[in-house]
């Protein structure tokens, strides 16, 4: 993990020791994972309605492009009620450190002031007064004035001697206590300074003997503060969040078009294996009607040309001849009282006869010979006559 | 957009899925029906094969068969006295034999119905004598008997004359 410093140098970091490093993308090559702060930013504290959220920052972004000229990146936080600090820097820079290093290897992109504001929030210093930071960085020394969350634009000075230096500060908390007033903030109790140089701590309460110094053992205010990480603000090209959301869309867009095509494929799978059995099915079925209009066709050519021969074949039967084999195979004694040939379904003859006793009611036992054997006889009673029935299948 | 893409997908997978369903329904009934036609099929095939055995024969027309078998009726009353009465099985009042044509199970072949009564007082005394009769009539017209009544002494013959 590497913390970067951006300034008219560049600091790294690894968490122990400091180096200042060329402005050259050979430099970074090698970083995987990065958290950086740009010293350059511009502080604007504007008030906007938190109610109207999607009109809150084009109000912003008006405000501060009234106070700079430029093109900027802006991010903001809410410092009170309706009250925001809009903090910009210039696209230009954002986009130096982009082409230094890649979107994906950076995971922290916020203001120098916002990185040191965070290990001030550590320190526990009163809320109500004035923190003015003097970070050394060794050859050019860093100086910012804090109350609260709000901060001023952070200033770069290269002198050494603390009687060059104090004027500067004192400058910079005029400048800063102007803006307090400008947002009729007065509630300030006294200053303290706050410096990683123990020898200049002690120089400036030597010379000003009221003044509240307080020194931090601490390398760098701003690469300490990255080191605490847990940073809502991340200060991303344009057209990387154009990029970024075109692929959010476009995987949105993939996503859906997943889902539609999920929903689709078993209806359509469905309804095309249904619809293939269908004309398969209607297929065969006009296959069968074609064979059966074909026999239909035939049939009708042929009967008319074979009825006779049929004819005779199912009209074969000597009626005479079955009737002499069964009257001549039953007793003399029996009379045919009346007889039926009837033709069944099947084509073949069922016989039929009614007998009478010619011996006043006594019938003599009928045996079962010739075709008696295939008879079947019951008794009847017509016209106070009693007789037997006889059938015959044929 | 998105939501609407999905909805539509889903209402579109539902109405595919519907159509198929009524595909599927109307390719059951189909092949039902296809069974039931393949069972008609199979037994004309059977018709057919048994019909080719048949010698063929040149069709007569149905007019030439009822006169064939008004005269063989005639040369019967001359050689044995019998008198018989020939009337149509079905009484609809018209005389024309197209008016009385049924279907005869055979295609393009049609059948006349009609009954033959014996009058009583040509009665003959052996029943055989006319059984043998109806039996030559039979085979020499084209003429099917259907049934033979004979009862208290009055004869019936109910048949079919066939023809074209």
């Amino acid at each position: 993990m590497s913390y970067l410093l951006f300034n008219n140098d560049v600091y790294l970091s690894d968490g122990n020791r400091m180096n200042k490093v060329k402005k050259e993308a050979g430099s970074f090559r090698q970083l995987s994972e990065a958290h950086l702060c740009v010293v350059d930013a511009d502080i604007l504290i504007a008030s906007a309605s938190e109610n109207a959220l999607d009109k809150k920052d084009s109000i912003l972004a008006k405000k501060f492009s009234d106070s700079y000229q430029g093109e900027y990146i802006l991010q903001d936080e809410r410092i009170d009620n309706n009250i925001f600090q809009v903090i910009g820097i210039k696209t230009d820079k954002v986009r130096e450190v982009y082409s230094l290093l890649s979107h994906d290897k950076i995971v922290t992109f916020v203001p120098y002031a916002v990185a040191a504001r965070k290990l001030l929030s550590q320190q526990r210093f009163p809320a109500n007064k004035v923190l003015v930071l003097l970070d050394d960085l060794g050859s050019e020394k860093l100086i910012t004035v804090f109350k609260g969350l709000k901060f001023s634009r952070t200033r770069t000075i290269v002198h050494d001697k603390p009687e060059q230096i104090l004027p500067e500060i004192k400058r910079s908390v005029i400048n800063f206590e102007k803006k307090l007033a400008e947002q009729k903030d007065k509630n300030i109790e006294g200053l303290i300074i706050v410096t990683n140089n123990k020898i200049l701590g002690t120089e400036f309460k030597e010379i000003e003997k009221d003044l509240s110094v307080e020194i931090v053992d601490s390398v760098c205010f701003g690469l300490e503060g990255l080191r605490a990480g847990g940073f809502v603000l991340k200060y991303i090209l344009p057209e990387e969040i154009i990029k970024r959301r075109r692929r959010q869309e476009s995987r949105q867009r993939m996503q859906n078009l997943i889902i539609s095509v999920s929903l689709l494929v078993p209806g359509t799978l469905f309804f095309f294996y249904n619809r293939v059995a269908l004309g398969a099915a209607r297929n065969a079925f006009k296959q069968e009607e074609g064979r059966q209009w074909e026999l239909e066709e035939e049939l009708n050519k042929l009967d008319p040309f074979i009825y006779r021969n049929m004819l005779e074949r199912q009209k074969k039967i000597n009626y005479a001849l079955y009737f002499l084999n069964t009257v001549n195979s039953l007793p003399v004694s029996y009379e045919v009282h009346s007889f039926s040939f009837e033709r069944r379904e099947d084509g073949r003859f069922d016989l039929e006869e009614y007998l009478y006793s010619q011996q006043d009611g006594l019938f003599d036992p009928i045996v079962p010979i010739g075709p008696l054997k295939r008879a079947r006889i019951n008794d009847f009673l017509a016209h106070n006559r009693a007789g037997k029935y006889l059938r015959i299948e044929l | 957009m998105n939501k609407m893409m999905i909805l539509g997908s889903f209402i579109v997978s539902i109405l595919l899925i519907n159509s198929g369903f009524v595909c599927r329904s109307q390719a059951e009934s189909l092949d039902k029906q296809k069974d039931q036609l393949d069972r008609v099929v199979n037994v004309m095939r059977q018709e057919l094969r048994a019909k080719r055995q048949c010698v063929p024969t040149v069709p007569v027309n149905i007019g030439e068969s009822f006169n064939s078998f008004v005269n063989f009726m005639r040369m019967l009353k001359s050689y044995d006295g019998i008198d018989m009465m020939l009337e149509f099985a079905v009484k609809n009042g018209k005389n024309s034999l197209e008016e009385h044509l049924i279907d005869s199970g055979f295609r393009n072949v049609k059948a006349l119905p009609v009954i033959l009564r014996i009058n009583k007082s040509s009665f003959p005394a052996d029943p055989a004598f006319f059984l043998n009769d109806i039996y030559f009539l039979e085979n020499q017209t084209d003429f099917k008997v259907d049934a033979i009544i004979a009862e208290d002494g009055s004869w019936m013959i109910k048949g079919e004359i066939y023809g074209i």
